[in-house]
């Protein structure tokens, strides 16, 4: 790393880059016909209007429009991400779990050497990871009401395993991780496939006519959200693990 | 509001090209490509910001009537699949910066070239 502070390099770089950002700032403002950030001020501009309204499908199509997708689910993002993209969903968890094997194969295998943790922070990691495990179950219980969801209180719970691998307090193994990540998995395309035999279509919500804003609402959505958050969890902690390669 | 969306993350963007460009720390590289990840982000929820906009959460019995007034969903939807695919190559990337320290001794990029003795 010889010549990564060279002033010269520097200067050229930053006079290249800001001249390329002048120009695409004065593209972006432009008043043309390109993309303008200023044009959702009325509803049919915005994205989510032309998401909703936008027309693939000729009339000879099979399939059709379900009519209750979204009239349970307090929070409307949750509606858009677990109703309408739930298969984009499962397979955002489907690319972290190819992370993982990655990881397994290009890991290399020697042991390596571990600091022991502090007194302070081996007392105190009980305490830390049971207040991360609510916030993290409030989260994906709560997805469908309040801000929040899946991946969120997925990422709180591995931290919660994160704090336990630093302190050196036995929690989980990663065979056990195995486990929830597989059934996890396996139970939301259970789901999936059960709700086309119920339904007819792949991945849709057959419990309905719930009172909205109520916890046990939304039908499928809480359900689909607390399996995302075990699996999420589940990688996110194997990759802990993968880092520290002990427990 | 806009054009201050606007500028803080294409400001975002060219820091994090400048730190790719000019860095030859891998973790660093890392960081700046991050640092994009995060304006690109920003630039996406931009999209559906409106003045005045509520969270798109029905609270209350009468808030139904004011979905014209709550920020899009849709952008705030899809920066979510964003941030979980770049979790998941930033870790990816770490682990090979791992191996590559492994291999070679160092995290320079050039550090294969600096082993066979090139002038750099």
């Amino acid at each position: 790393m010889r010549d990564e502070k060279s002033l010269f390099i520097n200067i050229v770089a930053l006079l290249i880059l800001s001249v390329m950002a002048f120009y695409i700032y004065k593209v972006s403002i432009d008043t043309g016909s390109g993309i303008k950030i200023t044009d959702n001020t009325t509803p049919q501009m915005r994205v989510a209007d032309r998401y909703l309204n936008k027309n693939v499908m000729d009339g000879n199509s099979k399939y059709e429009w379900g009519g209750s997708a979204e009239n349970t689910s307090a929070n409307i993002v949750t509606s858009v991400v677990v109703d309408y993209r739930l298969f984009d969903t499962t397979l955002e968890v489907i690319v972290l779990f190819i992370t993982i094997l990655g990881f397994g194969f290009i890991m290399p295998k020697d042991k390596r050497k571990i600091n022991p943790s502090t007194t302070i922070l081996y007392r105190w990691s009980p305490i830390l990871m049971l207040l991360m495990l609510m916030i993290g179950g409030y989260m994906f219980i709560n997805g469908h009401l309040s801000p929040g969801g899946g991946f969120p209180a997925g990422a709180i719970i591995s931290t919660a395993v994160l704090t336990g691998v630093l302190a050196g307090r036995r929690t989980l193994n990663q065979k056990k991780l195995k486990i929830i990540e597989a059934v996890a998995g396996i139970s939301i395309f259970g789901l999936g496939i059960a709700s086309y035999l119920i339904t007819g279509n792949f991945f849709q919500n057959f419990i309905l006519n719930d009172k909205i804003g109520d916890l046990f609402s939304a039908g499928l959505i809480p359900v689909f959200y607390g399996l995302i958050a075990f699996k999420v969890a589940a990688e996110l902690s194997n990759i802990y693990f993968e880092f520290y390669e002990e427990c | 509001m806009s054009q201050l969306f606007i500028l803080s993350s294409l400001s975002l963007v060219f820091i994090g090209l400048f730190g790719v460009l000019t860095r030859k720390n891998l973790i660093k590289i890392f960081i700046a490509l991050n640092i994009i990840e995060t304006g690109i982000n920003l630039l996406l929820v931009a999209f559906g910001y409106i003045e005045n906009g509520t969270t798109p959460i029905l609270t209350s019995q009468d808030s139904i009537l004011k979905l014209t007034s709550m920020v899009d969903p849709v952008p705030q939807a899809l920066v979510l699949t964003s941030i979980v695919i770049g979790l998941g190559t930033t870790a990816f990337s770490l682990g090979l910066a791992i191996r590559y320290k492994y291999n070679h001794n160092s995290l320079s990029i050039r550090a294969s070239e600096e082993e066979e003795g090139v002038k750099v």
